[in-house]
């Protein structure tokens, strides 16, 4: 039997429906990451499975017991189920390791010793020994994040939910978190992670659900879902998240806005750090070097192109495409604009092979 | 440390400002008095008067007491036009009169003539206002009033009335005392509203209320097979008493007036008096530095000292922590009730709350004092001290109640969900996670709030509550004085409020749980 069942869940709000018709069961020991854009839907489905939300209609029955029926025991379903929110949410009166021991006292029935010991232990698993007598507020976000999900497993759960575990933190952050969660993936916790990071999602899950416009389009394997989408949207997203684009409207434009978007980017597809900078100088000489010189001495004011950059598997085949067709509309312009000969000498140099696919688009293979 | 040393500054400025106040009104106050026995020595002659006949006063500020019929007598008596200022105690309208806030103010002669004995500077114009008689009263109806007159009538024609008028407008003090009340009251005990204020005729002396006029009640109820109990308050606070039925009847220097018998039966006057005017007399302004300090010590002595006046100053103190605390205590728990009837999330139990509070935000507490002593306790027999309670605690119910609510409301919902996400129920959630995240919010304030009632407490005085202010009021009426008295209350609450501040801090530091050591309690670490 399978361990959650969701069927014809719908969510209704009186000016938005984040849940339409949600068929969805997870068998036990499954890691489910849940992928999607935002609003679609997907914290709404793990509230409601353990009812933070109230379902307008559908089915949700988790371990057996119907979750939507109103003698269902919420507060003895809730302790086969731990959650983790975006923002942590430690109890800032208690002491690190009494976050972790409250619930198990009350609930459980531990004593407070027991509470306490297995309490240092699960502080151990997240690496967080040493802070179990300081106060949450002296905590880093993914220090704090941690005590969080050390805090769900010390009720002792089935299943785990976490809902964008990582979105709050500083992306520094983000792998600690991830990686206490990819180890917990490999204990045979039934999970479900509604996450924005693609790399954990293919690498740390077993299947694969993509929510968008509250339905679930697709669900597979990491494989299937990232590599051959069986579905249009499924595949436009996995492309979109993929990359990088960003559009460039005048002849002075933010560039420093633009390499902080890129490098947040690059840092979510876990790229080194030396090509993050071989791509940021690509796209800087490109951009300084050619572009805006061009603009400059044919005096275009307006200058448009389209930057995007693919991001390829552990750094082969990354790609940097620059469209700026709609300025340079014909050959003679195009040739004064990329006439600039030690710009083009930096930009070989920064690039494996480039190719022009067609008058005003060139695609630039970083080096690796 | 620091907070010890804040604590000595806060009160050398104190001290100083009151070193300074002292001195600017000891002038004003010019107090090179006599002992304060009531003899008739002292008394000015008329010629030094400032204005010295009753014509004089036309165009002139007149200080009136509150709650008496001395305007109407003024306007029915005199002809001439007269800003009326009013005041509520004697010896406020003697220092209103001495600091030149008002040129004169008429008062009961034997009142008048005590002023007189006690305070330099001050004199009566030799003409009577009106001649005016006194008498008690009850309410309509009662069939005391002539029980009442028919004794008076006794004793005027025995002479015993005369004998009493003699021995309390004397200059022997130690024959000043009542009888005691060693007859059997068989037909039950009455109330007596009374000043306490006016003496020679009601006075409070020790703990105990004396006068005129309080000896002969003692007579006629001695007669009528009643006991007695007199209950000090403010004239106005007096009249209510009697005809919301709280006193039985009131008296003691109460003017008999054609208005007042619309309202009330009045006996026969157990005393015929008159009302003359107080006004300063010319020169002799500046104290010299060497009556300064002696002046002072004066002025303790008489204000705390004689009579052991001292021991109303405590038991009112006690009177005003015992509300204090009764009220901040039971109003924290109304504060907190109010808190879970809105979070019960019944529409109109929330919006009965709202109401409580608005109401309560937008009257002020003197009302709401007066409103359940008279009007909603009205006809039960119920302590002043009990309704003052009540209404502090109905008040500080309120602010209490919101400054919770405005904490817990600024905890983060996704606690709550986090809590029960941690299989709590929602009741467990409120009490193991939101109360205590929002505790540490509002208890500073909460502290703060239980300070500033202390203070407000003051006006119980309206309901015959004998508290700090009140006893103040009380020996101010005896040593005819405002000025000490004054600031040696303001200076007892001063104190004990920085002292309360500064427990209440302490306490809350001790509890504050960021202040708690980093360990965990009946634990074996490991």
């Amino acid at each position: 039997m399978s361990i959650i069942e969701v069927r014809h869940l719908r969510k209704e709000y009186p000016n938005i429906t984040p849940l339409k018709d949600v068929n969805a069961t997870v068998e036990e020991g499954e890691v489910i990451s849940i992928i999607g854009p935002s609003g679609t839907g997907k914290s709404t489905l793990i509230r409601c499975i353990n009812r933070l939300e109230t379902p307008t209609s559908g089915e949700i029955i988790v371990d057996g017991t119907d979750m939507c029926d109103p003698s269902t025991n919420l507060s003895a379903m809730r302790r086969k189920m731990g959650m983790v929110f975006q923002n942590y949410a430690l109890f800032d009166h208690k002491l690190v390791v009494e976050n972790l021991m409250m619930a198990p006292i009350d609930k459980l029935g531990l004593s407070k010793q027991e509470a306490y010991e297995q309490g240092i232990e699960l502080l151990e698993t997240v690496g967080l020994r040493e802070k179990a007598l300081n106060w949450p507020s002296e905590l880093s976000g993914g220090q704090r994040q941690r005590v969080a999900i050390a805090r769900a497993l010390a009720m002792r759960p089935k299943i785990l939910l976490f809902d964008e575990p990582t979105s709050a933190l500083d992306p520094q952050m983000v792998s600690e978190v991830l990686a206490v969660i990819t180890k917990l993936a490999e204990q045979g916790l039934t999970m479900l992670v509604v996450t924005h990071e693609m790399r954990f999602a293919q690498d740390a899950s077993s299947r694969v659900f993509f929510m968008d416009k509250g339905e679930l389009w697709e669900s597979g394997p990491p494989e299937q879902i990232f590599k051959h989408p069986q579905r249009q949207e499924t595949h436009d997203f996995i492309f979109r998240v993929r990359s990088w684009d960003w559009d460039i409207n005048t002849a002075s434009p933010d560039i420093y806005g633009l390499e902080s978007s890129l490098e947040e980017y690059c840092n979510r597809q876990f790229m080194e750090r030396r090509q993050i900078i071989t791509c940021r100088l690509l796209i800087e000489e490109v951009l300084n070097g050619q572009l805006l010189e061009a603009a400059h001495k044919m005096g275009i004011r307006d200058l448009k192109a389209h930057i995007t950059l693919t991001a390829g598997e552990k750094g082969v085949d990354t790609v940097l495409t620059v469209d700026w067709r709609e300025t340079f509309k014909n050959d003679e312009e195009l040739f004064v604009a990329l006439s600039n000969e030690v710009s083009q000498a930096i930009v070989i140099g920064l690039c494996d092979h480039m190719e022009l696919i067609e008058p005003g688009v060139a695609k630039f293979y970083v080096r690796e | 440390m620091r907070r010890a040393r804040s604590f000595a500054f806060g009160l050398g400025f104190a001290l100083i400002c009151v070193l300074v106040l002292t001195l600017s009104f000891a002038r004003a106050e010019n107090s090179s008095t006599s002992s304060g026995s009531g003899s008739s020595s002292g008394q000015s002659s008329p010629n030094e008067l400032e204005i010295n006949s009753l014509d004089g006063l036309d165009g002139k500020r007149i200080g009136i007491l509150c709650g008496s019929n001395y305007d109407r007598i003024i306007k029915q008596n005199l002809s001439g036009t007269y800003e009326l200022k009013y005041y509520n105690t004697n010896s406020d309208l003697i220092f209103a009169l001495k600091s030149h806030k008002i040129d004169a103010f008429p008062t009961d002669e034997p009142v008048g003539l005590l002023a007189v004995n006690r305070n330099s500077g001050i004199g009566i114009i030799p003409k009577h206002v009106a001649d005016d008689d006194y008498g008690f009263f009850f309410k309509k109806g009662s069939p005391l009033a002539n029980k009442f007159s028919g004794v008076i009538e006794s004793l005027k024609s025995d002479g015993t009335l005369n004998r009493l008028k003699e021995k309390w407008c004397g200059a022997d003090e130690s024959a000043k005392t009542i009888p005691k009340q060693d007859w059997e009251a068989k037909n039950g005990t009455l109330k007596m509203a009374t000043t306490g204020e006016q003496e020679p005729l009601t006075y409070v002396s020790g703990s105990q209320t004396i006068g005129y006029d309080i000896e002969v009640a003692m007579l006629c109820c001695k007669e009528l097979g009643y006991g007695i109990e007199a209950e000090n308050q403010n004239t106005s606070a007096m009249m209510a008493s009697v005809s919301s039925g709280k006193a039985d009847f009131g008296g003691g220097g109460i003017s008999i007036t054609e208005e007042r018998k619309k309202t009330y039966d009045f006996s026969v006057p157990d005393y015929n008096g008159a009302v003359v005017a107080v006004v300063r007399t010319a020169g002799d302004k500046v104290a010299s530095n060497g009556d300064f300090w002696s002046s002072i010590v004066e002025s303790f002595n008489k204000t705390f000292i004689q009579e052991n006046r001292w021991q109303l100053f405590a038991s009112g103190l006690i009177v005003t922590i015992v509300i204090s605390v009764c009220a901040g205590a039971l109003g924290i728990l109304l504060g907190y009730a109010t808190v879970l009837a809105r979070r019960s999330g019944i529409k109109w139990v929330g919006k009965l709350v709202d109401g409580y509070q608005v109401v309560m935000g937008g009257v002020p507490i003197v009302v709401v004092l007066m409103v359940l002593y008279y009007v909603v306790f009205g006809s039960i027999n119920i302590a002043g001290e009990i309704v003052a309670v009540i209404a502090f605690t109905l008040s500080f119910g309120a602010t209490a109640g919101s400054t919770m609510w405005t904490s817990i409301s600024s905890v983060d919902s996704i606690q709550e969900e986090c809590g029960l996400a941690l299989s709590y129920t929602p009741w467990e959630v409120f009490r193991k996670i939101i109360f205590p995240l929002a505790r540490r919010q509002f208890t500073p304030q909460l502290l703060g709030q239980f300070v500033s009632l202390v203070k407000e407490t003051a006006v119980v005085g309206y309901i015959a509550v004998q508290d700090l202010t009140r006893a103040s009021d009380v020996v101010r009426s005896r040593t005819m004085e405002a000025f000490f008295p004054l600031i040696a209350t303001a200076i007892i609450y001063f104190l004990f409020c920085r002292l309360l501040t500064w427990a209440l801090n302490k306490l809350a530091k001790r509890f504050d749980i960021n202040n708690r050591p980093r360990k965990i309690e009946g634990v074996k670490e490991i």
